[in-house]
């Protein structure tokens, strides 16, 4: 599920951004470009994290900005962008890897999720993606450790 | 015993916590009833343990139950260190 959803078309690398904003808005272009979000959903995930404080960073060096899906979604998506110099989403939180999720409704993109965790649960396997450089080697990453039991 | 996971929208982040929460519990070998939902509800359901991110479960008034913060969503280990004293 995840493989589906985590494509070239939908992963991107970047050498910095400036603000947490923008590395929202960047990683989730292709969604938009795609036609899988409206603009609308952006902006929700923006508000949401300025309304709550950072509580997307789930473990350090990785953010998974997300908002309701009647904010704005047309599609269940993913998109992914990694960093090579660190954006702060709060004090000591810094962001190497943005994962936009987009769910269309609360049991669509459980599956996906699942195997999100299994990426996110060791902290090696994090560092090994944020250290790829290029798309196709980010797909390896992630095909052999949704792969592995 | 029932503990609910709490995040901004009710799903992400929640969801993979609600997944960390029920290993956590399989690890020290206990059972408890464990669901996610968003902080709006989460302030009108009942629940022994509310468990989410700083920033969220902060916003819960603190006589609805034992409230517990996790820094490190994705860490059994200090899900476990923090649930223990709880069960």
């Amino acid at each position: 599920m995840l493989t589906e959803l985590l494509t070239k078309d939908t992963i991107q690398l970047a050498n910095f951004v400036n603000t947490w904003q923008e590395a929202i808005h960047l990683a989730a272009s292709p969604l938009l470009k795609h036609n899988k979000i409206e603009e609308r959903y952006i902006e929700a995930m923006i508000h949401s994290i300025e309304k709550h404080g950072p509580y997307v960073v789930i473990t350090p060096k990785v953010a998974i900005p997300h908002a309701r899906h009647t904010e704005g979604v047309n599609a269940l998506a993913m998109s992914l962008l990694t960093l090579q110099k660190p954006v702060l989403f709060g004090p000591k939180k810094p962001v190497f890897l943005i994962i936009v999720l987009a769910a269309t409704d609360n049991a669509s993109h459980l599956q996906a999720l699942v195997d999100l965790t299994k990426i996110l649960q060791v902290p090696n396997q994090i560092d090994s993606i944020i250290a790829c450089q290029h798309k196709d080697d980010i797909i390896k990453e992630i095909q052999q450790i949704v792969a592995k039991e | 015993m029932k503990i609910l996971v709490v995040c901004g929208n009710g799903l992400g982040s929640s969801f993979i916590m609600e997944l960390n929460v029920k290993k956590a519990l399989t690890e020290l070998g206990k059972v408890a009833e464990v669901t996610h939902t968003d902080l709006a509800s989460a302030k009108a359901e009942k629940a022994d343990i509310y468990i989410g991110a700083e920033d969220i479960v902060n916003q819960l008034p603190e006589e609805r139950g034992h409230i517990v913060s996790i820094v490190n969503m994705m860490s059994i280990s200090e899900i476990k260190l923090k649930l223990i004293p709880l069960l």
